[in-house]
């Protein structure tokens, strides 16, 4: 996938944790970092703490948590854990 | 030839039948390892589930149906996501039910499903084991500042008690006019300082105490202690209060008691504790009354006044920390608020139990109970006390053994009653001999045991060759009913002759060092 085309259709991220568990916040901090290093402004990133929101979580038929789920053009792609292992986490949001 | 054609169709047909019996088998070996297989799937505590490329849920055993609260038809092509790990575990949350976090254990594998490449995921519920954790972090954090408080509170109480030691001395100095003579008013101030210095001193004292109790540092010696004694001392130290306030204490108590096994000290402190508030809740020209009962397996002593009485509201709340029902009553110094809940974990510590009774307006009886250990029970622990003690301090512990080197002809000839009186006397006899309060004499079955903390082995010989002394003199003395009775006694020492409390017994027992006293035999032999 190169990335000059995505700048211009931007990723849609959002990130669904429970409270501050550990792993809820280390995989806010592994995807920031993900985000940071591999595509500034390519994205837009919503967290959302299933505890304040269960609502979004049921409507989006999220499980478990960490789960990222990324929308671009048209495809719905999620990927589960805390987003520590960086390759896998590219390769399946169609990154790498 | 023939037989041999024979032999090889016969072989040939028993070929063929083998293979169809192994067609057959191989079926039902299929069939049977399906059926483990999808046991093994459905039985599993663990939630199983295989997700496509695209994180879409293809497969779903019935634990992972019920960790996530769907049926199999709401699981399978729910868009579940793809585990960005590969073999090792990590740790998933899921809301539960109930609106609490559960936490899930997960690994995956990359596995082939119907000719896709897909995931295996097995999840484990670790939510309990979480919880657990957090709730060890939180009781250890707990008691870190548990401690750290109980270090501080005994720090500051010994700091404080030096200053003011030097205080009061000084005061009383001023007050017996070493210095100068001083006035009327001069006298009246110090007066109340010296009070209140005091008073300050008691609550130190106090604080010091709940923090060697809440420590568990608070050292629990325990001898045989006379009840009644230690109840006629306490009761001694409030003639003048209670005479000031017109107020009648007596004591009850009945002719024989055990005694019981605690601390005079601290029974001393239970007592006064209990009878400095009784005479302080109590108005003028009332009464106050100790009784001691004993009961099946313990002593029940009691403190009974006529005074202004608890609110049912507030009996609960007595006995804990800082706890004074009504600053107004009563008068005199003010308390701390300590005094019942030490006087609690005291008779707790010594394995009884405290209660009250009141009626407001009519007075107040506090009741507690210590036990009456029997004498074997007494005794095991004293030894094992006693070679604990000597091995923390590295020193000694003996003991002496008396018994009898006839017991049975004896026995026959005297019968049970005199035996028995015997052997108490010789508990008596022991005891006159012994010099500090730390040793101790007990009667135990048909012997006499002395046990002798921190005392080393050459020592226990000179206290051994003192009992013998007075045993001589006593049956000296009663040799006209007492004629053949046959006495000796043994002495060990840990850790000189032995290493443990039964090997020590058994030396003492064994009497190798012992030394027969032999009395005028029997007036059965003289006749």
């Amino acid at each position: 996938m190169d990335k000059k085309r995505a700048c211009k259709h931007k990723y849609v991220l959002k990130l669904y944790v429970t409270g501050q568990t550990p792993n809820s916040v280390r995989a806010i901090e592994n995807l920031n970092k993900i985000l940071s290093e591999e595509f500034k402004d390519m994205h837009e990133l919503k967290i959302i703490d299933i505890l304040e929101n269960p609502q979004f979580a049921m409507d989006a038929k999220i499980l478990v948590t960490p789960t990222l789920s990324s929308a671009f053009r048209g495809s719905i792609k999620r990927v589960v854990g805390d987003l520590g292992n960086r390759e896998k986490v590219l390769s399946v949001l169609g990154l790498f | 030839m023939v037989k041999i054609r024979r032999g090889s169709q016969k072989r040939s047909a028993r070929k063929s039948k083998l293979t169809s019996v192994n067609f057959k088998d191989g079926e039902k070996v299929l069939q049977s390892s399906q059926y483990h297989l999808r046991t093994i799937f459905d039985k599993n505590p663990d939630g199983m589930i295989v997700v496509d490329n695209k994180g879409v849920v293809c497969f779903a055993n019935p634990a992972a149906e019920s960790f996530f609260g769907l049926k199999k038809n709401q699981l399978l092509k729910h868009p579940f996501g793809v585990p960005a790990i590969d073999g090792e575990a990590t740790e998933l949350n899921i809301l539960q039910k109930d609106g609490k976090t559960g936490t899930l254990q997960m690994r995956a594998v990359q596995i082939e499903w119907d000719k896709k490449p897909s995931h295996l995921i097995l999840i484990h519920d670790i939510t309990m084991i979480r919880e657990a954790e957090r709730l060890r972090c939180e009781v250890d954090e707990r008691r870190k500042l548990d401690q750290l408080k109980d270090e501080f509170i005994g720090t500051v109480s010994h700091e404080l008690r030096t200053p003011l030691a030097t205080i009061k001395e000084f005061v009383s100095i001023l007050l017996d006019e070493v210095p100068g003579k001083i006035n009327v008013e001069q006298r009246d101030y110090l007066n109340i300082t010296r009070g209140n210095i005091d008073r300050l001193g008691r609550i130190v004292t106090d604080l010091l105490d709940i923090s060697k109790i809440e420590a568990k540092k608070m050292a629990i010696r325990k001898s045989l202690v006379d009840i009644v004694g230690v109840a006629k001392g306490s009761i001694s130290l409030f003639k003048a209060s209670a005479g000031a306030k017109n107020i009648t204490l007596k004591l009850l108590f009945p002719e024989r008691l055990p005694d019981v096994y605690a601390d005079s000290d601290r029974v001393t402190q239970i007592f006064t504790n209990l009878i400095h508030n009784a005479i302080k809740f109590t108005p003028s020209n009332g009464k106050v009354t100790v009784e001691i009962k004993p009961g099946k397996k313990e002593i029940e002593c009691s403190v009974k006044d006529n005074g202004i009485g608890i609110a049912p509201e507030n009996k609960d709340k007595l006995f804990g920390r800082f706890m004074q029902i009504d600053r107004s009553a009563g008068g005199g110094p003010k308390g701390t608020g300590l005094g019942l809940s030490i006087t609690k974990e005291l008779v707790q510590m010594y394995g009884g139990k405290i209660w009250v009774e009141s009626e407001l307006d009519k007075g107040s009886k506090f009741t507690f109970t210590l036990p009456v250990l029997n004498s074997q029970t007494i005794f095991k622990e004293y030894i094992n006390n006693g070679i604990k003690d000597a091995v923390d301090k590295g020193s000694a512990f003996s003991i002496v053994i008396i018994s009898f080197n006839n017991f049975k002809a004896v026995f026959k000839k005297l019968g049970k009653e005199p035996v028995n009186q015997i052997l108490s006397d010789l508990e008596e006899t022991a005891k006159k001999t012994l010099r500090r309060v730390t040793d101790m004499v007990l009667k135990y079955k048909e012997e006499v045991v002395i046990l002798l903390p921190d005392v080393k082995r050459e020592d226990a010989f000179a206290v051994g060759s003192r009992i013998e002394d007075a045993v001589r003199a006593y049956f000296e003395q009663k040799k006209d009913s007492l004629g053949g009775v046959k006495i000796k006694y043994g002495i060990a020492n840990f850790p000189d002759d032995a290493g443990n409390s039964e090997e020590l017994i058994k030396k003492a027992r064994d009497g190798r060092e012992s030394i027969s006293i032999k009395v005028s035999p029997f007036k059965s032999k003289q006749r």
